[in-house]
């Protein structure tokens, strides 16, 4: 090879360097990360499961406020004495490193998590789904979700099994992107699929980016149910968004596009079931919000 | 003797590529970069000890540097992507390795070139904390660590006679 070519073809493989970190910019990780038992040694208190959920809101590119945030999300989920935690936006940054760890490891919980955009090697940022548990984790699963408009944007959905007193429970977590009916029915569709029925009760949360009334969500209804409505008194409230996370309480949440549904629920009675997180908080001087949507929190009673 | 010693470092590097390559696609769990730096010390100390022969002493200085910088980087791990200091290391052996190789390997040289001037600006962004979207650009070093040792490891057993890394 000639001295010119040999330079030209080197060029030509610095140009394949930069498109192989255009392409892996933004991709799911390609496998779940965390440690799913036997990491912590917390007791729980007493009493029926907890749930929490929440779009946690990664806030890239600026992480605006992000560890005052983690901070109310922490005292949160301590305060709810939460035994599951489905969680999504979870970010890493250079400046936090692993939020779903440190979440994990200040309440105490075992934690698995998968990157759903970004890349923490390429563009230092991603984000994903997670899910902390109080229980053992085990059958880790994981399914990327069909593809909305945007190339870079992926959904995934994230699952593990818990070993609860009362038996093994499938607990889902995913975000869905909602950029067009067809979509959301797609992705919803893969959703259920992927849920599956494993034998015994489920319990499924995420920011489904979809109305309660979008047909997708009528179907899904028929089958799943939707915690916050089925509660006595049921929590229909909106979830979502509030722009401004340092505004005084009282912003309004418009839309319900957070939920949390349990599967083959028959034997389970929901205790109470409402938002959380709703309104900012007091921290120092100012007002904060921990996300731009609400969280939504569920006991349930199994009644095994 | 020499096929043998280039012939294990062309396997050490195209190993350090698929380490790092998969470190890229899942980065959650910092062995692969660890696993990476450590499979490139065979390869950084054959081009020092070739460096230390052909090319003038401050080149030669940088391209030792390489069997430092990647020894810290196994010890830094997750951090070493984020580490100022390190990114600016590792510029300054790559720019070593690219003034070193320009007359006898080019396509490496130009490569280490490229691979330097994205470290340089990774260690920039870090250092004057640039913020996001910007320091996103600060990842491209590592697919040009993946295409760069790929190449040498190529480069490795296609010339690897006295004429060529070990004179």
């Amino acid at each position: 090879m000639t001295r010119r070519r040999e330079v030209a073809a080197a060029l030509l493989a610095g140009a394949v360097a930069i498109a192989l970190w255009v392409l892996a910019a933004s991709r799911p990780g390609l496998w779940p990360s965390g440690c799913e038992r036997d990491c912590v040694k917390a007791e729980r208190s007493p009493g029926p499961l907890r749930v929490v959920q929440l779009n946690m809101l990664h806030g890239f590119p600026r992480f605006a406020h992000i560890d005052a945030r983690i901070d109310l999300i922490v005292d949160e989920i301590r305060r709810r004495q939460a035994d599951v935690v489905l969680l999504q936006e979870v970010p890493w940054t250079v400046d936090t490193g692993s939020v779903v760890s440190e979440l994990a490891r200040r309440t105490d919980m075992e934690h698995v998590f998968r990157r759903a955009n970004g890349n923490r090697r390429a563009i230092l940022f991603e984000e994903g789904d997670a899910i902390l548990s109080r229980f053992p984790m085990r059958d880790v699963a994981t399914t990327e979700l069909p593809r909305g408009n945007h190339f870079f944007q992926h959904r995934i959905a994230l699952a593990a099994t818990l070993d609860t007193p009362w038996g093994p429970i499938r607990a889902v977590v995913t975000h869905l992107s909602g950029d067009s009916a067809a979509v959301s029915a797609a992705q919803i569709q893969a959703l259920r699929e992927f849920a599956g029925s494993p034998g015994y009760p489920g319990i499924v949360g995420g920011d489904f980016n979809a109305r309660e009334d979008s047909p997708a969500l009528v179907a899904l209804g028929q089958d799943w149910t939707d915690v916050l409505r089925a509660a006595n008194p049921p929590d229909t409230g909106g979830t979502c968004c509030i722009d401004n996370l340092i505004a005084p309480p009282n912003a309004e949440l418009h839309e319900r596009i957070d939920y949390l549904w349990v599967v083959d629920a028959d034997s389970w009675r929901i205790v109470e079931a409402s938002r959380i997180l709703v309104q900012a908080q007091r921290v120092g001087a100012e007002w904060l919000r921990a996300s731009d949507h609400a969280g939504l929190f569920a006991v349930i009673d199994l009644g095994r | 003797m020499i096929r043998a010693v280039t012939g294990l470092a062309a396997v050490c590097a195209l190993g350090a590529a698929a380490a790092t390559t998969i470190d890229l696609l899942q980065g959650a769990d910092a062995g692969w970069t660890v696993a990476a730096n450590l499979l490139l010390v065979p390869l950084t100390a054959l081009l020092a000890a070739w460096a230390w022969r052909t090319a003038t002493r401050p080149y030669a200085v940088l391209a030792a540097l390489g069997i430092v910088v990647v020894i810290l980087g196994a010890a830094l791990g997750d951090r070493a992507g984020s580490t100022s200091w390190w990114l600016a290391a590792e510029a300054a052996w790559w720019a070593g390795i690219a003034a070193a190789a320009w007359r006898s390997r080019p396509g490496l040289a130009v490569l280490a070139a490229m691979a330097a001037t994205s470290a340089f600006l990774a260690a920039g962004l870090m250092i004057f904390g640039i913020p996001e979207p910007v320091a996103s650009a600060a990842g491209i070093r590592v697919p040009m660590t993946i295409v760069w040792a790929t190449w040498a490891a190529i480069d490795l057993v296609l010339r690897p006679t006295p004429a060529g890394l070990i004179t």
